[in-house]
Order: structure tokens, then sequence, then C-alpha cells
């Protein structure tokens, strides 16, 4: 073992690659006799990388593996009998090396050749080439007119404060009117929750005027000015569910009250995914699909303008029933298109805490928007004009370039029209003409805010100018 | 021959009449991002309307410069600019900057002449020294 070392030179190079670039690397004979008993020990003699770096099958797929010409011939034939050794196929050894595999042609993609086409001309410039890939249109692709997505829940978040206010409205009348009919309706409406599930449009008719309210004992009161407008909500809620055949079942015109104790009684069953044991083993009707099952589609939000009434929940509903909270959240979730995070829902309890989370404005995330926009005057701040309603203040909403000195001094319209003349492109057009666009505005605002008041003998107490001369200019600027 | 008066003009003296504010414009970079400009924004957002509000002859300008320490530029009639770095200050600290820029005249630091921190365009009561005149120096005569 600790012998003389042999030479690498007595050993053949049949078994060993020798390397004659270097005759300093010694190897020892134990790893000499251990590569020479590999049965896939292949190697080139050419290859002077390294003698220690062999060719296989698995990194050379042209080579012959001869691994398995040697399981094949011997391991191979005692365990399948059959004949049916896995692998055999790939058995190459009869391949000469030197061929290496090439894949067979794919003829179904074969085209004629580009010089036999008389209507090919190599195009000159990429302009007229037409794209391929990529994912531009495929929205258009996907959905043709006939069949446009729906998704469920609005597809735009809403904006305006009192539609808001509506949807929620909306959500409870609807929970209250299921939760106030008697059995037989409950029973052809099934829980209220499968009402908006999922086939339920976001778009729903407009609702009659009602009163909903809640005694201090807990006591909900749903009061409807008409009953035909109660009778038209029963109607609407039941259609999902009515088969062809069947009358809708609607209450008459009693005042129905329900207590908060018999409604968590009726509703503890009612939870989602539980049905009440009314209604186990009923086969709802299908839900029609689309819009077009309900008749006389009113957006809730019909260009903006909502009419202002009364508000119809007269008092603060609770929420902390769980089925009613959900129910009523998930509801006006798909009314408003806004998304309610559930660290949200734990704190929202009544009908005003979600109201006010609705409508509560985001917080900027910029100081200038928050600048601009203004924000409630702290402590030391009280009595003075907010920041951007100063005369004497600027906010500019992006950073300071040199063009905005430049039009600042009038000599910006000069260099732009030189620019043009010229054709060069003006850098920074469009913030220059954002900025002196915002300036305008909040100049307007300023004249309009400073000559809404009477001043002092008919002259601003700021510029002792006549208000009159302030008032042409604020009429000059929107020209 | 007549005698003419001297036709002395008048130097103008700021303050003595009437006092015009050497300051013109301040504007005030602040940052959205970084930590350094904390107390720039506070200090835009609560007390940058007082300090407005009571100087209407200043012209304010707030913008962001993103990425940079906060900075007030002061532009004076002079036409010359002053820039402090208020960067990591606190609110109360900034309006102190804005106050120091507000108070500055806009000429440039110079050294004074003499080492005197007081000067005046007024010539000496006492006249300038001369050797023939004031007591002579004591003689050693024995």
């Amino acid at each position: 073992m600790h012998g003389r070392p042999l030479r690498l030179s007595s050993f053949s190079s049949s078994t060993y690659p020798v390397s004659s670039s270097s005759s300093s690397r010694y190897v020892c004979w134990q790893c000499r006799h251990r590569a020479s008993l590999r049965p896939s020990a292949l190697f080139s003699p050419t290859d002077s990388s390294s003698p220690f770096q062999r060719r296989t099958y698995a990194t050379e797929p042209s080579l012959p593996d001869k691994f398995q010409a040697y399981f094949n011939k011997t391991i191979g034939k005692r365990l399948f009998k059959d004949g049916k050794i896995p692998g055999a196929a790939e058995d190459n050894t009869d391949r000469p090396q030197s061929e290496p595999a090439i894949p067979p042609n794919d003829e179904g993609t074969a085209t004629a050749p580009l010089d036999d086409d008389p209507y090919y001309t190599p195009a000159t410039s990429g302009e007229e080439l037409e794209s391929l890939g990529g994912l531009s249109g495929w929205w258009e692709k996907a959905w043709d007119e006939e069949h446009q997505y729906q998704g469920w829940m609005r597809p735009t978040p809403m904006q305006d404060d009192k539609a808001i206010e509506t949807a929620i409205e909306r959500a409870l009348v609807e929970w209250y009117t299921v939760e106030k009919g008697s059995i037989e309706f409950r029973k052809s409406v099934g829980a209220a929750h499968r009402l908006w599930a999922n086939d339920r449009s976001w778009k729903m008719p407009a609702v009659g005027n009602f009163k909903l309210s809640q005694r201090k004992n807990g006591k909900v009161q749903l009061d409807w000015e008409r009953s035909e407008d109660r009778m038209e909500m029963q109607r609407w809620l039941q259609e999902p569910f009515q088969k062809d055949t069947e009358a809708p079942v609607l209450e008459d015109n009693r005042l129905v009250e329900a207590d908060s104790e018999t409604a968590k009684a009726n509703t503890s069953t009612t939870a989602m995914g539980i049905e009440p044991p009314e209604v186990a083993g009923e086969e709802a009707a299908e839900v029609t699909e689309g819009d077009s099952a309900v008749p006389d589609e009113v957006l809730l939000e019909e260009d903006g303008e909502i009419e202002e009434k009364q508000p119809r929940i007269q008092s603060n509903i609770s929420l902390h029933n769980h089925n009613l909270k959900f129910t009523v959240i998930k509801r006006v979730m798909q009314l408003t298109g806004i998304l309610i995070p559930d660290t949200a829902i734990l704190s929202i309890n009544s009908s005003h805490a979600l109201l006010q989370h609705l409508i509560q404005k985001p917080k900027p995330k910029k100081l200038a928007q928050l600048l601009i926009e203004g924000h409630e005057p702290t402590q030391m701040n009280k009595g003075i004009p907010l920041l951007a309603h100063l005369p004497n203040v600027q906010i500019l909403p992006t950073k300071h370039i040199p063009s905005m000195t430049e039009s600042a001094l009038g000599r910006q319209k000069v260099i732009e029209q030189q620019l043009d003349e010229h054709g060069i492109p003006v850098p920074f057009r469009e913030e220059i003409e954002q900025i002196t666009a915002h300036e305008e505005q909040r100049l307007r605002k300023q004249i309009d805010a400073m000559t809404e008041d009477d001043g002092v003998d008919g002259r601003d107490m700021w510029s002792q100018e006549p208000l009159e001369d302030l008032r042409g200019q604020s009429e000059g600027l929107q020209r | 021959m007549t005698l003419k008066a001297l036709q002395a003009a008048s130097t103008s003296r700021n303050g003595v009449g009437a006092f015009i504010l050497q300051c013109k414009r301040l504007d005030f970079h602040y940052c959205d991002w970084a930590g350094s400009s904390q107390g720039m924004n506070l200090f835009l957002q609560h007390n940058l309307a007082r300090f407005a509000a009571s100087h209407p002859s200043i012209e304010i300008h707030v913008s962001p410069r993103p990425h940079r320490h906060p900075v007030i530029r002061g532009h004076f009639i002079n036409g010359t600019q002053h820039s402090i770095c208020v960067r990591n200050l606190e609110k109360g600290q900034v309006l102190q900057k804005a106050e120091i820029l507000r108070d500055m005249s806009g000429e440039k630091a110079r050294k004074v002449k003499g080492g005197r921190a007081v000067g005046s365009l007024n010539e000496g009561t006492r006249g300038v020294w001369s050797p023939f005149h004031g007591a002579k120096p004591p003689s050693f005569q024995g």
C-alpha cells in the first residue's frame, strides 16, 4: 500500500488515459484499478481536457450505451424472461458511433421555398409586417360581443357616497324582507344568503320608499310606504327560485315585526352553507343568468345623479348577528364593487360603521396631494386658511424642472415656437401644460373665493382691488 | 460768487422710513421617501400655513425633490440665492431655518475689515491721529 508509486506509463492506454502534456499527475493504483472495472468507462484518447473526464451515453447520447447492452445480455435476460426488456430499444451499440442521432423531419411544418412564391417580396422595414404572438387583444378575442364577461361584482367601484348609502339600504331591506316574511315566503326563497350568492347580477331595480329603524330594545321595524313596493321586492327575491308553474308567494298588507331574538332563532339555521329544516330536501329552481330575466333593470347609479332623498335607515342598525353581518357585507361588496378586507369586517358592527368605512377616502400617498386637497387644520392653525388657498403659496405636484422657470418668466412660449419651427420636440410639454392648467384652476378658485365675500368697501382685503375687476379676471381665465 | 450748497444724494436707509423685506421668495423642497425629510414634511403640513399667512410679501413654493435631502432656498431682492439643508431636523428647527432666511439681507458674507464689529460712515468725532498733535513722548534728559 505504501509501496513505491507506479508510473502512469506502465499501464496500458486502453484502461486509463494518459496525458502526455503533464507527467506530474499521480494516481494511486487502487483508483486506477477501480476505474478499469467500470463498464461504462469510455474515454477519448484525444480528450486533453482531463484524463478523468469520461464521455458516456448520459452526456453524449450518440455514443453507444454499453451498460444497456451489458444489461440486456446478462441481468435483463434473467429478470425479463419474456424478452421484453425495458430500454432494449435504446440499445444503440450496433449503431456506428460516427453517426449522430438526427430526429426525423417534421413534414407537417414543411413550407414551400420562398423563391417559388410569385407573390413574395422581401420586406424593407418591419412596419408592414404583422405581429405574431403576445397577449395584446387577448381579452377582446376571448370574449366576443355575444358572450361578454359578466362578473359577480360591480366592475368599477362606486365613488358617490349617496350611491353607497343606497346600496347599504338595499342590502338591509333585502335581508329584513326575507326575515320578516312568513314561513311560506322564506320557504319559497330559501336561505337569504343564496339570493345573491354567485349568479345574481349586481344590477337591480329601483326600490320604493321604506323606513328601517331599530328600537332600543333591539327590535327592527321595516315600514313600506306602499304595499306594492314590498310585493315587488318579494317578487324580485323569489324570482331565481321560482318555478314556472308556481305563483309567487307574497305577503299581504299587514305590518310584520320581528324580534331580534326570534330573528336570531330563525337565522341560526341559515348560516352559510346550512339550510333551515323547512327547506331541507327542496330543490330550488335554476337561477337565471344575465339581466334579461329581471325586467325594468335600473342601474343603482345613473350617470352619477342620485336624487337626494330622506335617509331610509332611521337609526343605526346593529350588525352583531353574524349571518346578517356577512350577508349584508357580501351584498354591499357586490353592489358597490368595493372590496372590504377581513380586518375591517371585525370592526364593522353597525350600518353606520359600514358606511363610514366605505365612504372614507384613502389617505393620499403623496404629500403634494395632501397639501393640495387640504386636511383638517390643527389646533395651532385654527383660523388660518389652508395652505393651498393662500395667494402667496404655490404647490407643485411634480419635481421642478427648468422649463417651469422659463414658463413663469414668459420665455417658454417663445422657446416652444422656435422648437416647433425647427421640428424639434419640446421636452416636458405635457407636464408644463398640466401644471399651467393646475395653476390657472387654482387662481380661478382663489379669485372666486375672494370675490364671494363683499370685501371692505367693495375692495378685496388683500390686494385692495375692486372686486368687479377681480371677477372680470376670473371670467377671462375661464375663456 | 454765490455759494452753492453741495448737492448730496439721499442715501437709502432700509428701516428708517419704510422697511422692505429683502427675502422675496422661499422654495421648500422635500422628499416623500427619504427619512431625512420627515421633519420637513411635518413642517409643511402643520407650520407652513401660519408662516405663509404671516408673510404675505414672501412667495412660497413647495415642490418635491425626490431622493434628495430637504432644502430651503431663499431668493432675495438683490438677485442672490441662499440654500439651507434641513435634513434630519424637527419641524420646529425647520421653522427656525426658514426664519433665518427670512431675516437675511441677501448680501454675501464678508470679512469685517479692521476686526471691528461695528462700522460707521460718519467721521470720527475726535479726528484722525497725527504726530504733530497730542502729548509729546517723555524725553530722557539727565
